[in-house]
């Protein structure tokens, strides 16, 4: 067993450095479609905190917010690191999290003949 | 206590999922109808289940990344935001990954005729899952020298009323036709579901 120092990859952050160290507790209830907002107290303070954070927050302003995966696809991590990184941003109140719409909503048939017109629309 | 804001209530996120075989069009058609440019966003999958840490470096561990291609659409009247994601083409990990079906509003299996395997695996998955689903048959070049009756034959479709639609994924036309298929089918089963 030999540990190649495979000197020609780019390093990458760790995940322990972004994350402070936590894992898996922060994870829950983040999923790929659930659209991340930041809260009006990620606005004080910004300057002490990480650049990889300040870039979610900006990119995550109110009222828009993004999904979880466009912020991945954006920031280029993958989900898993992404909702890590996440989980500890919503823990220190910097960001609002909003579910995808679970299967009672997306069985209202008002809410599907909504959409429904609004993509007719398009 | 909940809050009672003056403005709109925050766009919920909703998504449908585009599968189908390499190169049978799945990104093209994203890029068809969404407000932005197709993102891409990649996961690490392994044998031992899904969200370990990154396993760089360390062999004889069944893992891939998978990834894939989204764009999204704002429907402002329905306050949803509609995320559309082209599901990874090694449909032997999608089953380890909850993340993917769950919350989907249904799916558009793009097919290409000549290669009409290359869906089987994304159907059958759909059909064992319940995920309600539309056939879309990309025309390359334009052309289509099948029907959409012999398309649904030769796929062997569990439900016969599963629509089958010819369409060009470059066009906004067509993919939103395909999408509004879909949601006529999932308002119809809402309908039978819980009738009003």
């Amino acid at each position: 067993m030999t540990a190649d120092p495979q000197p020609g990859r780019r390093r990458r952050t760790r995940l322990y450095a972004l994350t402070d160290g936590r894992t898996a507790a922060s994870r829950r209830g983040l999923t790929m479609d659930t659209v991340i907002t930041a809260t009006a107290d990620a606005d004080h303070g910004h300057g002490s905190l990480p650049t990889e954070w300040r870039e979610i927050l900006t990119m995550c302003a109110p009222p828009g917010g993004r999904a979880v995966a466009e912020i991945a696809a954006r920031m280029r991590m993958r989900l898993t690191p992404m909702v890590l990184l996440l989980g500890e941003l919503l823990e220190r109140g910097l960001i609002r999290h909003r579910p995808p719409l679970d299967a009672s909503e997306t069985s209202n048939v008002h809410l599907l003949m909504k959409i429904r017109d609004n993509l007719a629309r398009l | 206590m909940p809050d009672y804001d003056t403005a709109a209530p925050e766009a919920s996120p909703v998504k449908i999922l585009i599968a189908g075989g390499f190169g049978v069009g799945k990104t093209t058609l994203v890029e068809a109808v969404s407000e932005i440019d197709p993102l891409r966003t990649e996961e690490r999958l392994t044998s031992a289940g899904v969200g370990v840490d990154d396993l760089d470096g360390i062999e004889g561990k069944t893992a891939t990344t998978v990834a894939m291609d989204f764009g999204r659409i704002t429907l402002t009247d329905a306050n949803v935001v509609l995320y559309l994601f082209g599901t990874p083409g090694q449909e032997r990990f999608w089953f380890m990954w909850d993340d993917l079906l769950s919350g989907a509003l249904g799916a558009i299996v793009l097919v290409d005729t000549r290669r009409l395997d290359r869906s089987f695996p994304a159907i059958d998955f759909f059909e064992s899952r319940g995920l309600p689903f539309v056939v879309g048959a990309n025309c390359f070049n334009g052309e289509q020298p099948y029907t959409t009756e012999e398309i649904k034959a030769a796929l062997h479709l569990r439900d016969p009323d599963t629509p089958v639609l010819l369409l060009d994924a470059r066009s906004r036309e067509d993919v939103r036709g395909c999408l509004l298929s879909l949601l006529d089918r999932l308002i119809t089963q809402a309908r039978v579901t819980a009738p009003a």
